[in-house]
This record gives C-alpha cells, structure tokens and sequence, in this order.
C-alpha cells in the first residue's frame, strides 16, 4: 500500500493504529467472505 | 391494500419525511445546505452511500433475479472493497485538501474550467436521464400490481422527496437515507423470516435450502474465466472494480454523500463500511429472492407474474388458450410436489443414484413449466406486441402482497418507497449541487450573496425534480426507455471516468490535451454507436465505457506529446 502524505491523513483510524492496517484488515474479511461464499456452493452443489 | 397496511406505509414514509425536515430546520447558508454542515459520523455515511446505491429496482429486481438464475449476482460486487480501498487512498484526500464541493471543481484545479465544465454538463445531461428512470420504474411495476394510475405513483414517489430535499438539502438527504436503509433491512429480514414459516410443515429451512441448492440455484462463486458469462468472480474483480471506481470516485450523488462527512478518517470509515456490509446485504437481498422460489415449489404460483399482462390476455381472444395453458401449469405443480418430496427424501438417504434421478425428475418438471411459461409470454406478445413480457421484477412484489400478512405488506411497501426516494434526493440533491456550483455561480452569476445562491439552490433542486417527474410521467411513451438511458448513460459515462483517470494518474497532461482527446473520444464513441446502429460494427453499448475512458487517455498522452514538440519546434526556431 502506497504511504499516505496530507496532513489530514494522518489522523489515525479509531482501531489498527494505521490506515494501510485497516485497508489489510477489509481485504482479509473480504477474502474470508469470499472462501464462505465459495464453501456454500461447494456444500449445496 | 388493506387499511392498516396503508397506515403503515404512510406512517412509516411521512416520519421520515417529518424527521428529515426537522433535523434540518436550522439550515440557512449555501455551505450547509450544499455539504451539509460537514458534520457527519461515518456510519450514516456509510448508510447513505448504500442507500443512494441501492434504488426501488434492486430490492424488486434483485430478488426476482435470484428467482430466475440463482445466486452469481453477488459476483458483481466483489470489486467494491477494493474500489473503496483505492478511493480511500488515492481520491478522498485530494477532494479534502482542496476542500471542494463537487468532484467537477477539482478538474478545475487540476486543469482548467473549460475541461470542468464539459465534465459537469456531461454528468448532468447523464444523471437527469437516470433520475426519472429511477421514479419510473417501480411506479410502472407498482401501478401494474395494485391497479394505481401510474401518474399517481410517480407523484407519491416524487413530491414527498423533493419536499425535504429542497428543504434540508444535502443533510436532509444523509440523515434520512439512514432512517430509509434501516427501515429497509429490517423490511427485507422480516420477510425472509416469515417466507420460512410460511413453508409446509413437513419441510424445514434446511430441506428448503437444500432444494435450491439442487435446482443449481445456490452457486454464489462462480471461478472460470468465460467472457461470454456476466456474472463470474472475475468479472467481479476486474470489471467491477473500475465500475464502482468511477460511480464511486466521479459521480457526484455518490461524491457528496462522503464529502459531507465530518472529517476525512469519518469519510474513509464511511467508504469501508459500505465496502464490507455491500456484498453481504446483496448475498441476504439474493437469498431472499430464493426463499421466494422454494416458496413457490409448495405454492402454487401464477403462471405470469405481472397481473396487468394477464387480466388483459383474459379480456382477450386468447383467453381459451390461457385457460389450457394454466391446467397445464396447475398439473405440473401437482407433479412437483411429489418429485421435490421424493428429492427430499433421497437426500436424506445419501444415496447419489437416488438423489440424481429424483433431481432430473424435478428438473424436467422445471423445464416443463418454464415451456408453459414461455407460452403465456407469447401469448401476450400477440394480444399486445408492445407488452413487456419479462416478469422478474413482478415476483417478490407478488409474493409480498399475496402471501404476506397485512402489516408486513405495508412495510415492504415502504421499503421500497424509502429504496425509490433515498436514490432520487441524492441525485436531486447532486445534480443542483452541480449546477449552482459548476455552472451557474462559476461562469454567469459570480458575485451575489449566500442568501442568493442557497435561493438557487433550491430553486435548481426544485427544477431538476420537477424534470425528474416529467421524464418520469412520459417515459411510457418511449419503447425500452430503460435501456435507453443505459445507452446515454454508456456514451457518456466512459468519457467523464477517462478525464478522471487522468487527472489523477497521467499527471503531465494538461487542460487543453485532456479538454481536446475527451472531445475527439465522445465523437469516436458517438460514431461508432451511429455505426453499430446501421449495423456496419456490431459492438454491445456498454463496452462503449471502457472505449470512450481508453480513447480519452491514448489521446490525452498523444496530444500532450504533440504540444510539448511543437513548443519546442517554437523555441528552437
């Protein structure tokens, strides 16, 4: 992830201490839904 | 519609409206109405973004759609937190550190006015189109199921949001489409429930489900690469990433909602939030969309489910060939209900030749009926060769009133309402933004008052709503008006998001290359759609986006380069 450079960027997310953490975090939840959705067709196949 | 059903669906949309006026009571300059005071948390933000994504359409389409073809749809927005994620980073703090109302002043900035103001027409020629169609369409499908004049239901959809949109502006919109999206979570999880209980006793949620899934109905991820197929995980991934970048990142009903966020990390937390609920709630809509389908397996459904294209084949010479044709249907339903228990119980049993046998039977029963269906549709293409024979977006609305309780039909009423208002006072709220701000204060009247630009303000949200209505009231006299739109909306759309990547990624491109390449791109777009018109290319219109943002860039560089040679050329001499 690219570093961030505003000033105003630089107020932190309320959890994670840093954005590009956060932006990690909701591609790991996306992965996570994304493999749930894929185990559901799988079983109901 | 019974009484109380009535009651609640007005209740439920005049506490909104009420709420909305009164929390924005106090508004009084062009700053707060335009970005609403800049004050909002990042949840109702991330509520409004839904809320102005989702219209009436999605929650009388999407289920219908999931009824027809299963549940692939939610592919379609496996880009969005990755959308989001890039528009966090790259796009949010430059329209923050340069503090502007509207994505179009950035261009400004960026190049010049004349390439900020061609950006803003072609977005406000493209979002008025969308904004009657957005009235439109459910009051068509409305209006179809209760019997209503369609003018009325325009009117109902129409009147109560320009009312508290010209009166709060851009406040009134966020904190109301916060109300409207939980009215509509809650309208939709109470249905899935009740569409469960309503199942027969001797089939449970499980067998329900798993009846689906042996329909084919259940495949949400779909992995291979098929160009042809439109619902893949990767047109998902690839495709949507660069749709929601641009309706995200460009279009300004979206670009307000978190501009008015009280601070950039609330407007990021905003964005995120919308990128990581988006594609659950899609998968719940789905879901409920096939909870309707093993619904109808035990009960049986109408052979056609848009009730005005019926009572008019009944009125009709055809009416014979209709009666035969539902025997047939009713015959069928019978024979289902025997092969789906059989199905059932095969199931059950874990033996795979028992299992495999029983779902052809089931299958052959589907397809026996999908012919009769067919017929019906045909049927009605003669009696009427103009009728709209697709009936996708009648099933959930008919499942709804039909088998629901009273009370919970006035609250989907209302869910759909609240869908239909929180899209269009967004894009009212837009495309007056856009107008007082891009056009009318920056090139005719520069220097006049606050008082005298929030008048016009609401003035231009009066105007455009009333444009709104007109289109909405005359789209019936138009064939495939939808699709119409669709096509505008592809001529231009592809140029705006071209000029838009550029002016964040090709940053030694200037006004004039980019002003030039996006003219000369929107005439290339125009002739190869008159092309494909006289049939001399055959090319499908919404490959015209990814064209017009490709040519937009190729010439933005080519001219750029042209210039700096010739400025050479005249320097050397």
């Amino acid at each position: 992830m690219p570093k961030s450079s505003t000033s105003a960027d630089k107020e932190n997310p309320p959890i994670l201490k840093t954005w590009n953490r956060l932006y990690w975090l909701i591609l790991a939840i996306h992965a996570v839904i994304i493999t749930l959705f894929y185990l559901f067709t799988e079983f109901y196949k | 519609m019974s009484v109380i059903d009535w009651i609640i669906m007005l209740a439920v949309l005049l506490g909104i409206v009420v709420y909305g006026i009164f929390k924005t009571r106090n508004i009084n300059n062009v700053q707060s109405y335009l970005l609403g005071d800049k004050d909002l948390p990042w949840w109702t933000i991330g509520l409004s973004i839904m809320a102005t994504q989702a219209s009436a359409v999605t929650f009388l389409s999407t289920p219908g759609q999931a009824y027809s073809s299963g549940m692939g749809f939610a592919q379609f927005y496996f880009g969005m937190p990755i959308a989001m994620i890039l528009l966090c980073i790259f796009v949010l703090p430059i329209y923050y550190k340069l503090n502007v109302y509207t994505a179009y002043e950035y261009l400004e900035s960026r190049f010049d006015l004349k390439t900020r103001t061609l950006t803003a027409i072609l977005f406000l020629v493209q979002r008025g189109m969308a904004a009657g169609i957005t009235i439109y369409a459910p009051s068509i499908v409305l209006s179809n199921i209760f019997g209503w004049s369609l003018n009325i239901t325009i009117l109902l959809m129409g009147v109560f949001v320009i009312i508290y949109t010209v009166m709060g502006g851009t406040k009134a919109v966020s904190v109301t489409q916060k109300q409207q999206m939980i009215v509509i979570l809650i309208g939709m999880l109470l249905a899935a429930i009740i569409i469960v209980f309503k199942m027969p006793n001797d089939i449970s949620f499980g067998d329900a489900v798993s009846v689906a899934g042996k329909m084919g109905k259940l495949e949400v991820v779909n992995f291979d690469f098929d160009l042809s197929n439109r619902y893949t995980f990767w047109t998902g991934m690839i495709g949507g990433v660069f749709l929601f970048l641009s309706y995200f990142g460009t279009d300004q009903s979206q670009v307000q909602r978190y501009l008015s966020g009280k601070s950039l990390p609330e407007s990021r937390l905003g964005l995120l939030f919308n990128g990581i609920i988006k594609v659950p709630m899609q998968f719940l809509v789905l879901f409920v969309g096939i909870l309707v389908f093993v619904f109808f397996q035990f009960t049986n459904p109408p052979i056609h489910f848009n009730t005005a294209n019926i009572k008019n084949l009944e009125n009709s010479p055809y009416q014979q060939e209709l009666n035969r044709l539902q025997i047939e249907h009713n015959m069928v339903f019978d024979q289902k209900q025997i092969a789906i228990r059989s199905l059932i119980a095969a199931t059950k049993s874990n033996e795979t030749q028992s299992i495999q046998q029983a779902q052809q039977a089931v299958q052959n029963l589907i397809n026996e009926d999908k012919n009769i269906r067919q017929e019906v549709k045909q049927l009605i293409k003669k009696q009427n060769p103009k009728a709209e024979v697709n009936d996708d977006d009648y099933i959930f609305i008919t499942a709804v009133t039909k088998y629901l309780p009273v009370g919970l039909i006035g609250l989907l009423l209302a869910v759909i309402f609240s869908a239909a208002m929180s899209s269009t006072s967004s894009e009212l709220n837009a495309l007056a933004t856009t107008s007082i701000i891009d056009l009318y204060r920056r090139s005719f009247v520069k220097h006049q008052t606050d008082k005298h630009y929030l008048n016009m303000s609401k003035i231009f949200t009066i105007l455009w709503g009333a444009i709104a209505l007109l289109f909405a009231a005359t789209a019936s006299l138009f064939d495939n008006l939808i699709e119409a739109v669709n096509i505008v909306g592809s001529i231009f759309y592809g140029t705006i998001l071209g000029i838009f990547i550029v002016a964040f990624f090709l940053k030694k491109v200037g006004g004039n290359a980019v002003f030039l390449a996006a003219l000369v791109a929107e005439m290339i777009v125009i002739t190869i759609f008159t092309l494909d018109q006289y049939e001399y290319v055959k090319i499908a219109y919404l490959w015209l986006n990814l064209i017009g943002c490709f040519l937009v860039m190729f010439f933005g560089l080519i001219f750029q380069a042209g210039n700096k040679i010739l400025i050479k050329n005249i320097t050397t001499e």
